[in-house]
């Protein structure tokens, strides 16, 4: 052990090992982004420098090796500035946006694309519960927001940006308006306090999420009803005041206290809440309209803007007259002149001082403005109100020109000498802006602008614990602005509250600047949906909703037609997680960045060389883990960049579409295409669970999110072959949902109820007319052994029989007779520590057992290939033999192995059936070949057969056994045989007594006493295993199964069933040792496997026992160790008839066979 | 009488061929029964082609610049016992410093031997030192020799030689390799290149002695695939030797095997680092690997293996020959012997010269090189190749070693020195140099990848007139990562001369950012060409040269330049005849 010191803390460490190594098993996080455990050292990113106490340059943590003595500091600021240099020099060539422009532009940042995205998928709940993350009154603000996120869509640059707010406003409805609105979950309460002044955007932000956050919150309004100026600022047209009133409920559900019509000064004094409260937050507004500034604007007849339409909200009337003249252009003006109309005034104006393009109402409010008879004038200002008894009665306006463009860019009006006009008219509405007025609020600090002053950061105001935001804050500006500083100060707050450090830093994110309309060239073209309106008639006099909303269908092709500009790894990307941790300020280093155009078609594998930080981790996974070479490095210097072999499109090149080089990505370089509607990014849920489509049991990480299966992975420091990492996407497809049954010759829809009835009935009516064993179950070996038990104790007990088997070969079970049980003898693990593996077929169906193999090969054992296709351990085989195609050459191999010679006693004691061997072999003559892979076999000390299950035949099997058994190198370790099959549960089926030879079973149906048949997860009619004829010769067929197989179609009962993904529960996988399989999905139909199964048991009046020890995890010692599983405790020597060595793999599940044909599609198969 | 001309690849492209030509039409018009030899390059590039006579009692006269027209007079001048002056360089009562300076320990058989002919190199000496090895010492002699002799690696390093041979020895294994790197890539060196192409046996025979010294059984030269003559010459040797029995099985019945083989380098500079060098060679993208483990431990497939320069394997020979003491005499305390230099840039004698460590950089670029072309004023001198450093008038007493050199910021390095005059302005050469590194990063380590191409980006900048505060202090804080973060050497020194013309050329970087000024006038940006009214003559000599025709005016009238269409040629003021001098550059 060596002593070294990391940061000031002893360590123990053991020579050879990394400085990183010692690092991260104490918990010292030192970063990399070129290192994996799996591969070499590389050391080309430089990030995990560290600093010596000897001094020197610094040292790569990854490949430094501890040395007695060694002081480190992982964190000194020579180390941290050589790491944020680095990182950025990554960033200055980084081309990308981690955000779409939409969720920057947004105030609140939601995150636009995530929801706009989720709705493109059907994830209605989804994408409320995003969009709530930042946004709690979404549906409100989808109608008034004048969508900074639309401004900023790059969609422009093809046509039209994405109809943003209206789709926000779809899916807020569809949720607000829906059975079961969504609510956060509340975390635990914290005991603290609370008051919330003004319920307006800012205040129900604020008290949305406080009360998330485990606060008691109350919301103190001077106002009747909550809202602000969601209720009293906007009408009712615009935004009905239902829908306001339904978000405070949802929001008063959360726990939130209101109480309205209470003031804040004259009703309830600062100081009072500041004592009763533990933190404050002031969301006051900006109530006061601003003056015209020109004489009689205190006459009766002249009103605010925001007064009259308060009033208008409050009494439902007010007294204008026929003449209305409203002054100003923003938005508060056109929504004065509509309720005008409204009102009933016969002729509305605007005036407004310089021109149309100048307005700042949005585009849509004044065309429908216009379209309800609104009548504009412009370059007008008012000089004067003029008065008539008392009462306003004219205005005289002053005519302007536009002068030169100001500071801001817009022209300002002039005056044009002399030129005026009066119009009579009876109200006038100075609509000309609002003002904060901070009454009540004596002691909290005022900005220059009189409005209330905070630090920004954090939203706090000059008194401890009173936080402001809103209108109050900023004075009058968009609600989403309002809601984005009520979400910042509560996040700030939750911090006070909980005593912590309030700063909360924006993170830098990376953004692509100067894209033009030729970078979207390719992009076909699809307008924009409008909203559907009401027409003018239908709305000039009254208060109903304009907007109609958009349809469902609407709502999902708009926004599909988003263009998926933010990073699909933005969660992920390593990069960028770094880049925030030091603080990165790369704009200083700004410089050329590598172009390059991908024009790659891969279906699995989406690459992007301009966010490729040439870490090299995809090259040496793909080399050095799976030994192929499809990536590597092109061109020197700053142009250098991974290309496909060849610089072929990646499709063409050796890749074996595992998706390792994705896996190991850490930025959006390399991409799964997921095979959702629309690719986004998002945060996930993993569940951790077991590949079932071949017997290694790798591992994998189910990504989903609501109802969406999007990606596979493979465990940390797993790997998974393209079935098991991509195949996943055809169990989503052609799935039965509801059970069929068969009426008058066709499937019909039915209910669980009669169709489990129907099947259990028939079954019992066949059992009670035939004694014993009348019926026959099928099983699939992709189920769990939970599965399999209940299965078979329902077949046993229900259906009183003991015809059980499996249509799935399984060549393991060609051992069965030499050692008297089914499966491997040996250990995955073993392999690594064995002196020879012998590995028999090419395991294209299950390519990881090839790359264990050549692993262990790498690692020093000698390795023999018997496989006439090309293996992916071909590379570091000593012997490979191409071109035996028949058992005779296994025969030659036995003939040379006995010329050789062997313990004759010690075998005759151990094994039957030996003199006959031997007289099998006499005068085979040993091909040279043959000859050869017997000597390295016997001079191995240990060795270990591996056998491609799927395409070696059982006759050969069991030769190898007989190989195997000649030279004593099985049941004991190191040493024996591993068959690798289809179906990850081949050897549960074994053991839960599921032994029945299929072959046979189906010989007899329709004759002899076999009448029926229960085909669980199978689909052997579709796999060619049997003809559909076999179903309908049945009396009674019943099928479970997740899809609408072929076998389906032929069966009289489909049940639905549940996928792998949908289930849980126990595995024992080729090598013995156990897998749990844990289910990320509901199954459609609304029953599992299992519930089927204990359903359909329960109606045949069975009880099914409780899971047997036989169903968990399997952890043998040595097999056979102790003799072998035959009475006699001796193996016998198998004489098989002479057979082809390989066969044609049978693909007998549903879902691979999807898989299957997209790859023959793609040309990949 | 024997006559001999320098055919290496310099010679040739000085026009040797055709002196090589009418020397034997000569001779045979002339009937004279004299030798003619093919030789190597003797170094004085300045004055090629050369054409070497040596008399019937030994005496050499070197002519230089040789016409073929002249190669008669020459012969026939000879064969009467008359020299021709006008082109005799060196010999003859003439005296040549930039030859009678050296001491030729490495290239002692460069220009004087046909490289061709083993019978040639045998003569002078040629592999009696591998018999030495084979014959009298053991391995671990052979390598206490070196040790004696003080030997350091002539690649750039300067790693002692033993030191290195010591450790592969020491390593275990039945499979040692070992290297010769001739992937010489430094823009201006070319002693390795001279070498193979003037003297190979001398390579050949120290890689044996050094296979000797460590155990190996095999031998690669690792050649740069730019040197079709070296290569060419190189297969001539190794076949020679091997049918001379020095190389090959059972050398001369010693029981001891070699053989040698050549392998082309694909033009990567990065492959003249060791371990990019074996990655290539085991055929994968040259690409340095992390050390440890050192390629005495794990090199060539993973087995010991040994990597010395080609002027390191001239200088084993010679000190197996001459012992390692002779060899030690020579230099300084922890530099010894000779070390070649390849003098270029604004030097009067360009070539290769061989001197012994310690003389100053005065005495090697003004004593034998002869000082600056049109006797401008020195400015700097670039050593240890494109990652080296500038070093200024002000050092120009510093002697040349190892530590010395180390110490100004440059380093020795392969022994370019790259001479600069006051025409040559230190920011736009550090970016020439940049350049040169950044493109031919590996692209392994991103400090290096992307922090050159930054710091050549600021560069670009600041000779485009487009220089800011803050720049060099940028450039600092950048280098400093580089060198920090970088894994392999080419990276690490990559920002030398931009550091070492930031120390000692500071005002020149300040007056480009600052007054947005080129002192030396060369960045084009920063610099606008005038015509003096009153001194222009209106002689139309400048309107002729201007590429772009932006000189008007009439002639016997002084004449304008339209600075806007102005492309900086220069050619405008180097037209102007001195007496009017009217063309000015500001």
């Amino acid at each position: 052990m060596i002593k070294i010191n990391i940061d000031g803390r002893e360590f123990e460490a053991y020579s050879g090992q990394t400085i990183l190594e010692v690092a991260r098993e104490h918990g010292i996080e030192i970063p990399t982004l070129c290192y994996d455990d799996r591969l070499k050292i590389y050391g080309g990113c430089g990030l995990c420098v560290v600093e010596s106490q000897a001094g020197g340059r610094l040292l790569r943590a990854c490949a430094t090796q501890v040395s007695p003595g060694m002081i480190i500091f992982t964190n000194s600021p020579r180390v941290i500035s050589a790491r944020k240099m680095t990182l950025e020099f990554l960033l200055s060539d980084h081309i990308g946006d981690c955000q779409g422009p939409c969720t920057r532009a947004c105030p609140a940042h939601t995150d636009v694309q995530g929801y706009v995205g989720l709705i493109a998928n059907g994830e209605y709940r989804e994408a409320v519960r995003l969009l709530k993350e930042r946004l709690p009154i979404p549906a409100s603000i989808g109608r008034v927001c004048p969508h900074p996120c639309e401004t900023a869509c790059r969609r422009q640059l093809v046509e039209e940006p994405i109809a943003i707010a209206n789709l926000k406003y779809f899916v807020a409805d569809a949720d607000l308006l829906g059975p079961d609105p969504y609510i956060p979950e509340i975390k635990p309460a914290t005991g603290k306090k609370a008051a919330v002044v003004g319920a307006g955007p800012a205040g129900l932000t604020a008290a949305f999420y406080l009360a998330r956050d485990g606060h008691q919150v109350e919301v103190f309004d001077a106002m009747p009803r909550g809202g602000g100026m969601l209720r009293y600022g906007i009408p009712e047209y615009r935004l009905p005041k239902d829908i306001v009133d339904r978000e405070i409920d949802l929001i008063s559900r959360m726990g939130v206290k209101f109480t309205f019509n209470t003031r804040i000064g004259s009703d309830v004094s600062l100081d009072y809440l500041i004592q009763e409260y533990d933190a404050v937050f002031l969301g006051i507004g900006a109530w006061q309209s601003s003056a015209m500034r020109c004489k009689g604007e205190d006459l009766p007849g002249v009103i605010g803007g925001i007064d009259f339409l308060r009033q208008a909200a409050m009494n439902g009337d007010v007294e204008i007259g026929d003449r209305v003249a409203i002054v100003g252009g923003g938005n508060t003006a056109m929504d004065a002149a509509r309720t005008a109309v409204r009102l009933g005034a016969s002729e509305v104006m605007v005036l407004y001082r310089r021109t149309r393009a100048e307005m700042p109402a949005e585009d849509i409010e004044i065309l429908e403005a216009e379209e309800e008879g609104v009548i504009f004038k412009y370059l007008v200002a008012p000089l004067e109100v003029t008065a008539e008894n008392g009462k306003a009665a004219a205005i005289r306006l002053q005519i302007m020109e536009l002068g030169e463009p100001d500071a801001s860019g817009r022209r300002s009006p002039v005056p044009v000498d002399g030129a005026e006009e009066t119009i009579p008219v009876d109200t006038i509405i100075s609509a000309i802006g609002q003002a904060v007025k901070p009454e009540g609020l004596d002691g909290v600090a005022l900005s220059r602008w009189g409005s209330l002053a905070v630090d920004e950061a954090t939203m706090a105001t000059s008194i401890p614990g009173v936080f402001a935001g809103g209108d109050g804050v900023t004075g009058p500006g968009i609600a989403i602005e309002a809601v984005a500083q009520g979400r910042k100060a509560a996040l700030a707050m939750n911090l006070y509250l909980r005593g912590l450090d309030m700063a909360l830093a924006e993170p830098y994110l990376v953004e692509q600047t100067g894209l033009t309309p030729e970078d979207f060239a390719d992009v076909s073209k699809q307008a924009r949906t409008p909203m559907p309106h009401l027409k003018p008639v239908q709305r000039r006099n009254n208060f109903k909703e304009v907007s109609l909303g958009l349809a469902e269908l609407e709502a999902q092709n708009e926004a599909r037609r988003c263009l998926e500009c933010g990073c699909k790894d933005y969660f992920e990307c390593q990069l960028i997680y770094y880049a925030n941790q030091y603080k990165v300020q790369p704009e200083r280093l700004a410089g050329d960045k590598r172009r390059e155009k991908i024009s790659d078609d891969h279906p699995f594998i989406k690459r992007n060389s301009e966010k490729c930080i040439l870490c090299g981790l995809c090259i040496r996974i793909c080399s050095e883990v799976m030994g192929v070479t499809a990536l590597g490095l092109v061109g020197r210097g700053f142009e250098s960049s991974v290309q496909p072999e060849f610089t072929l499109p990646l499709k063409e090149s050796g890749c074996i579409s595992c998706g390792q080089c994705v896996s190991v990505c850490p930025t959006g370089a390399l991409l799964e295409n997921d095979p959702i509607i629309k690719n986004l990014p998002m945060e996930l849920t993993e569940t951790n669970t077991v590949c079932s489509f071949c017997s290694i049991g790798c591992g994998q990480r189910v990504q989903t999110r609501g109802s969406m299966l999007v990606r596979v992975l493979p465990e940390k420091g797993d790997l998974l072959c393209r079935k098991g990492r991509f195949a996943f996407e055809y169990a989503g497809k052609e799935r039965v949902a509801v059970p069929l049954l068969r009426k008058d010759g066709v499937l019909v829809e039915s209910s669980w109820e009669e169709a489990l009835k129907e099947a259990a009935k028939k079954a019992l009516s066949i059992t009670s007319r035939h004694s014993g064993d009348s019926l026959a179950v099928f099983i699939s070996p992709a189920y769990t052994n939970q599965e399999v038990q209940a299965a078979v104790q329902t077949a046993r007990k229900g259906l009183k029989t003991g015809n059980i088997a499996s249509f799935t070969p399984d060549a393991g079970r060609a051992l069965a007779a030499a050692f008297g049980e089914s499966g491997s003898t040996s250990r995955f693990e073993e392999l690594k520590a064995t002196d020879l593996i012998m590995m028999v077929g090419s395991f294209k169906e299950s390519p990881i057992a090839a790359v264990k193999i050549r692993e262990a090969a790498c690692d020093g054992a000698a390795l023999i290939i018997i496989s006439t296709e090309p293996t992916l351990a071909d590379g570091e085989a000593m012997l490979k033999v191409k071109n035996a195609d028949s058992t005779s050459f296994l025969r030659e191999i036995l003939a040379a192995s006995v010329a050789q010679g062997f313990a004759r006693e010690r075998l005759a004691a151990k094994t039957c059936g030996l003199d006959e061997l031997l007289a099998w072999l006499q005068g085979v003559e040993a091909g040279a070949d043959a000859a050869r892979v017997a000597q390295i076999y016997a001079a191995k000390h240990n060795a270990i057969i591996v056998v491609d299950g799927s395409s070696v035949s059982p006759a050969a099997v069991q030769m190898l056994a007989d190989l195997a058994l000649l030279r004593g190198k099985v049941a004991s370790p190191r040493n024996g045989i591993i068959v690798v099959g289809e179906g990850a549960n081949q050897n549960g089926l074994w053991l839960n007594g599921v032994r029945s030879n299929a072959g046979q079973l189906v010989q007899k149906l329709g004759h002899e006493a076999l009448k029926g048949v229960f085909i669980l997860g199978e689909d052997p009619v579709g796999a060619g295993i049997i003809p559909a004829s076999v179903l309908e010769k049945a009396e009674l067929s019943v099928v479970l199964t997740p899809y609408l197989t072929s076998t389906a179609r032929a069966a009289d009962i489909v049940l639905p069933g549940s996928t792998g993904f949908e289930s849980s529960g126990d595995m024992i996988l080729a090598d013995w040792t156990g897998k749990r399989l844990n289910a990320s999905q509901n199954p459609p139909g609304g029953l599992t496997n299992h519930h089927v199964l204990e359903r359909l048991a329960g109606l045949l009046e069975v009880r099914l026992a409780e899971s047997s020890a036989k169903g968990g995890p399997q952890e043998p010692g040595i097999r056979y160790q102790e003799g072998f599983a035959r009475e006699d405790g001796r193996a016998q020597f198998i004489i098989p008839e002479e057979a082809p060595l390989f066969v044609e793999a049978i693909e007998a599940d549903f879902s691979l066979r999807g898989f299957n044909s997209k790859l023959v599609k793609e040309g990949l198969k | 009488m024997k006559i001999r001309i320098g055919m290496g690849s310099c010679g040739i492209a000085a026009g040797a061929l055709p002196v090589m030509d009418a020397a034997h039409e000569e001779a045979e018009r002339l009937g004279l029964d004299i030798e003619i030899q093919s030789t190597g390059c003797i170094g004085m590039c300045h004055n090629e082609p050369l054409l070497d006579v040596v008399d019937d009692d030994g005496q050499v006269f070197t002519y230089g610049k040789v016409t073929p027209d002249q190669v008669g007079a020459i012969l026939e001048g000879h064969s009467k016992g008359e020299v021709l002056p006008k082109a005799l360089v060196h010999g003859g009562g003439v005296k040549n410093d930039f030859m009678d300076g050296q001491v030729r320990v490495a290239l002692r058989n460069c220009g004087i031997i046909d490289p061709e002919k083993i019978d040639d190199y045998i003569e002078r000496g040629g592999y009696q030192a591998l018999a030495r090895a084979l014959n009298s010492l053991k391995p671990e002699q052979v390598i206490e020799e070196i040790k004696v002799s003080g030997l350091r690696g002539r690649g750039g390093a300067g790693f002692p030689t033993w030191f290195k041979w010591r450790e592969a020895r020491k390593n275990p294994g039945d499979i040692k390799y070992m290297v010769c790197n001739a992937d010489e890539g430094d823009p201006g060196a070319f002693m390795d290149r001279s070498l193979l192409e003037g003297d190979p046996h001398s390579v050949l025979e120290g890689m044996a002695i050094g296979a000797f010294a460590i155990g190996a059984i095999e031998g690669i030269i690792y050649c740069r695939a730019e040197y079709p003559l070296a290569i060419r010459r190189l297969e001539i040797a190794i076949a020679q030797a091997r049918g001379a029995g020095w190389l090959g099985e059972n050398i001369k019945g010693s029981g001891f095997s070699f053989d040698i083989r050549v392998k082309q380098g694909a033009g990567a500079f990065v492959c003249g680092e060791e371990t990019a060098l074996l990655a290539s060679l085991e055929g994968e993208r040259g690409m340095p690997r992390l050390k440890p483990p050192f390629p005495a431990e794990s090199g060539y497939w993973g087995r010991p293996t040994n990597i010395n320069n080609v002027e390191t394997f001239a200088n084993v020979t010679w000190i197996v020959q001459n012992g390692g003491a002779a060899f030690a005499a020579m230099g300084t305390e922890t530099s010894k012997g000779t070390k070649v230099f390849a003098l270029a840039g604004k030097i009067k004698n360009g070539g290769l010269v061989e001197v012994p460590m310690g003389l100053t950089l005065r005495q090697v670029i003004f004593d034998i090189g002869g000082g600056i072309k049109g006797d401008r004023r020195f400015k700097a001198v670039q050593m240890g190749g494109p990652s080296g450093g500038c070093i200024p008038e002000a050092l120009l007493e510093t002697t040349v070693d190892y530590e010395s050199i180390t110490k100004t910021g440059a380093f020795m390095g392969s022994g370019g020195m790259v001479v600069m005059d006051e025409t040559t302005c230190m920011v736009d050469i550090a970016r020439f140099f940049l350049d040169f590194t950044q493109k031919e990063s590996c692209g392994k380590c991103v400090q290096c990848r992307i922090g050159t191409k930054r710091m050549l980006e600021v560069l670009e900048r600041i000779c485009n007139g487009e220089g800011k505060s803050g720049d060099l202090e940028l450039l600092e804080e950048m280098a400093v990562t580089i060198n920090q973060g970088s894994l392999c050497n080419l990276g690490v020194s990559a920002p030398n001369p931009v550091l070492t013309t930031i120390r000692y050329f500071r005002d020149e970087y300040r007056a480009h950012i600052e007054e947005k000024r080129c002192p030396s006038h060369q960045c084009k940006a920063l610099i606008s060409y005038t015509i003096d009214p009153d001194k222009c003559k209106g002689c139309v000599l400048c309107a002729r040269k201007c590429p772009v025709s932006c000189i008007k005016g009439e002639p016997k009238k002084p004449y304008t330049i339209v600075q806007e269409e102005c492309i900086k040629c220069g050619n405008c003021l180097e037209v102007c005849p001195s007496k009017f001098n009217a063309v000015r550059v500001q």
